[in-house]
């Protein structure tokens, strides 16, 4: 392939020139520009033909004198020592009035036998606002947040800052944060062989939860979920820590409720596998929990019956048609040492991020029931052993009154049946305070206030 | 007046055992209806009295044209109120107290045993005024030994208890001693 010619060179300069993407403008040594591209035009909204051979248009571009001053004196300033520039990053104002950051780089060429600057500015106004709105994500996120090079930091943001009392200033530029956030160094040592074994396998780790120590001293959780980022040839980690140390208290308090509750509570995921079952749902029905989480087969074991248990999955069925949840609905279970105990369920239907659950509570009613029986029990045989008695007595006194009068009696057979009479009434108070007696004792369950009333 | 056939003699012939409701203020009555009735047919009557006295109930079956000599006591009232009384062979047995259901099942062998031979049929009066001394699981117990012990030896029983006032339970477990329960008002 033989040389360009000359004329050949300078076209394809001028088509290079005037198809950049970037300003390109040729000055000479007094600032006259002697060359404006299109992409020049097209960014400052200045055309060829204003700008050309004379040196207006920095005017036009940097309108404030201030800034046109300082702009002027970093040039001189850099032009001092080297004959170009690099990466001097001014801002224009275009004709339209518009604000654009440019990034130029010069250099000295020879051209026409005269030595010129040529000066290429890249509008760098899109990055430099992507990069501003990045930064104020970042510093604004309320998460810590770090970016780190073989652990040294590079960036810690306000977050972080606010998370853990420690400065950016502190932290960026060394990799000592970490012996502050984890003090304790067996603490340290357990995580890092930790955070190292999940990297060895997956170079990044999710929802790691650890305990930092705060620049005041204080404990707090944070989850961290990490990324390796390439920029450029340098690879990156960037972690993410959120602190949730308050949803850790809820959950701990959630659980101290759930555990310690008298009530039965379970959770079942959608498919009905048992997701939670407190100490009371032990207690009460016989069964661990290690023998009902992530399963569904309890509920065999609670109805063993076919068709008592098919009688009510009918039941739960119809009602959840109908309402969605249930209240008080009673059903009688078989416990592991095959006692039965009847049980008034209510549920609710819970939704949270890996869909939707059911709770289930349930309260132990079977010493209500018995008391409420031994309760019925009681009015039932009072009725019967006190009404009836005394209506007998009633009849009977009425019967030797008829008699008297009559003349059938004698008064011996007056004087028995009427100490028949005062035996039977005596033996009716003495049954009323002996059955009192034996409802209380027998029946442990009854509510205090039946039982004070029963004790007479 | 003589009340109409409370009792079915045909059932009675059988030797079935009945369970008698009455309205309280006509249990006397009743009692003496009863008596007559199933005496007219041939039967020998023993009565286990809870709320009258021997002597009071024969003067009151006399008074009716009832032959004393067709009835038989088992009196729980008289030794209970005045301490002491003798037994009268074949007319009357005593037994201390309503509540004793030994000496009560004692007192209905020894009876029966005096009138082996004899069409009897046994009244009892009343399962209301045992529940003045015993709890209805009790009366419910004794009944049932009553009826097994009536039914061996092929007598037929009648039980007398006020229609009102007994717990629903308490009647269905008697009915399942019964042959029949008759409402008689």
């Amino acid at each position: 392939m033989t040389e360009p010619s000359e004329m050949q060179s300078e076209c394809i300069e001028a088509g290079i020139m005037e198809n950049a993407l970037v300003i390109i403008v040729v000055l000479d040594k007094k600032g006259k520009i002697l060359a404006w591209n299109h992409a020049a035009e097209s960014i400052t909204g200045y055309t060829k033909a204003e700008v050309i051979g004379n040196t207006r248009v920095w005017k036009s571009l940097y309108p404030d004198k201030d800034y046109r001053r300082s702009v002027t004196a970093k040039i001189a300033k850099t032009l001092a020592t080297k004959n170009y520039f690099k990466n001097l990053e001014t801002t224009i104002r275009t004709r339209s009035g518009d604000s654009r950051i440019i990034l130029w780089n010069t250099k000295e060429i020879t051209w026409d036998s005269e030595s010129r600057i040529i000066a290429v500015g890249i509008d760098v106004t899109r990055q430099k606002e992507t990069d501003a709105f990045s930064r104020s994500i970042i510093d604004n996120a309320n998460v810590l947040m770090t970016v780190m090079v073989h652990g040294k930091v590079l960036l810690w943001n306000k977050g972080a800052e606010s998370i853990t009392g420690y400065s950016s200033d502190e932290v960026v530029g060394s990799g000592n944060i970490w012996k502050l956030l984890y003090p304790d160094e067996e603490y340290r040592r357990t995580i890092t062989t930790w955070i190292n074994s999940i990297i060895k396998e997956r170079r990044l780790f999710e929802n790691l939860d650890t305990t930092i120590t705060t620049k005041k001293g204080e404990k707090r959780t944070i989850r961290w979920n990490t990324r390796e980022i390439t920029a450029g040839a340098q690879v990156r980690d960037i972690a993410i820590g959120s602190d949730i140390t308050l949803l850790k208290q809820l959950d701990a308090f959630r659980e101290v409720v759930i555990e310690n509750a008298y009530i039965l509570i379970t959770v079942l995921d959608s498919k009905g596998n048992i997701l939670v079952w407190n100490k009371a749902a032990e207690a009460i029905t016989g069964f661990t929990k290690g023998e009902v989480i992530g399963k569904r087969d309890i509920w065999k074991h609670l109805y063993p019956d076919t068709d008592y248990r098919k009688t009510i999955t009918r039941q739960i069925a119809k009602i959840l048609k109908e309402e969605r949840i249930f209240e008080n609905f009673e059903t009688t279970i078989v416990t592991r040492d095959g006692s039965q105990k009847i049980l008034a369920w209510n549920t609710r239907e819970i939704s949270g991020g890996s869909g939707t659950c059911e709770i289930a509570i349930a309260r132990d009613i079977t010493e209500q029931r018995r008391a409420e029986e031994a309760l019925l029990a009681y009015i039932s045989e009072m009725a019967m052993r006190l009404k009836q008695p005394v209506e007998i007595i009633r009849d009977n006194i009425q019967e030797i009154v008829d008699l008297f009068r009559e003349g059938k009696l004698t008064k011996e057979e007056i004087i028995t049946m009427l100490g028949g009479q005062v035996r039977n009434a005596t033996q009716v108070a003495i049954n009323v305070q002996e059955f009192q007696k034996a409802i209380a004792e027998k029946n442990k369950e009854i509510p205090e206030a039946y039982r004070k009333f029963l004790e007479g | 007046m003589v009340m109409a056939g409370i009792v079915n003699p045909e059932e009675l012939a059988r030797k079935q055992i009945f369970l008698v409701l009455v309205s309280p203020a006509n249990m006397r009555q009743r009692n003496i209806d009863l008596i007559r009735e199933i005496s007219s047919l041939g039967y020998h009557m023993v009565v286990i009295t809870t709320n009258f006295p021997y002597s009071v109930l024969t003067r009151l079956y006399s008074d009716n044209g009832i032959d004393p000599k067709t009835v038989s006591f088992i009196d729980t009232v008289t030794r209970n109120s005045i301490g002491s009384a003798e037994n009268i062979p074949l007319i009357v047995r005593y037994v201390n107290n309503p509540t004793n259901l030994t000496d009560l099942g004692i007192a209905v062998t020894e009876v029966l045993k005096e009138n082996t031979g004899k069409k009897i049929c046994i009244l009892y009066d009343s399962v209301s005024t045992m529940l003045i001394y015993l709890s209805s699981p009790n009366i419910s117990k004794f009944i049932h030994f009553v009826t097994n012990k009536l039914r061996l030896m092929d007598i037929s029983g009648i039980f007398l208890a006020a229609e009102k006032g007994l717990d629903p339970m308490f009647v269905s477990q008697l009915t399942t001693f019964v042959d029949r329960v008759i409402d008689s008002g």
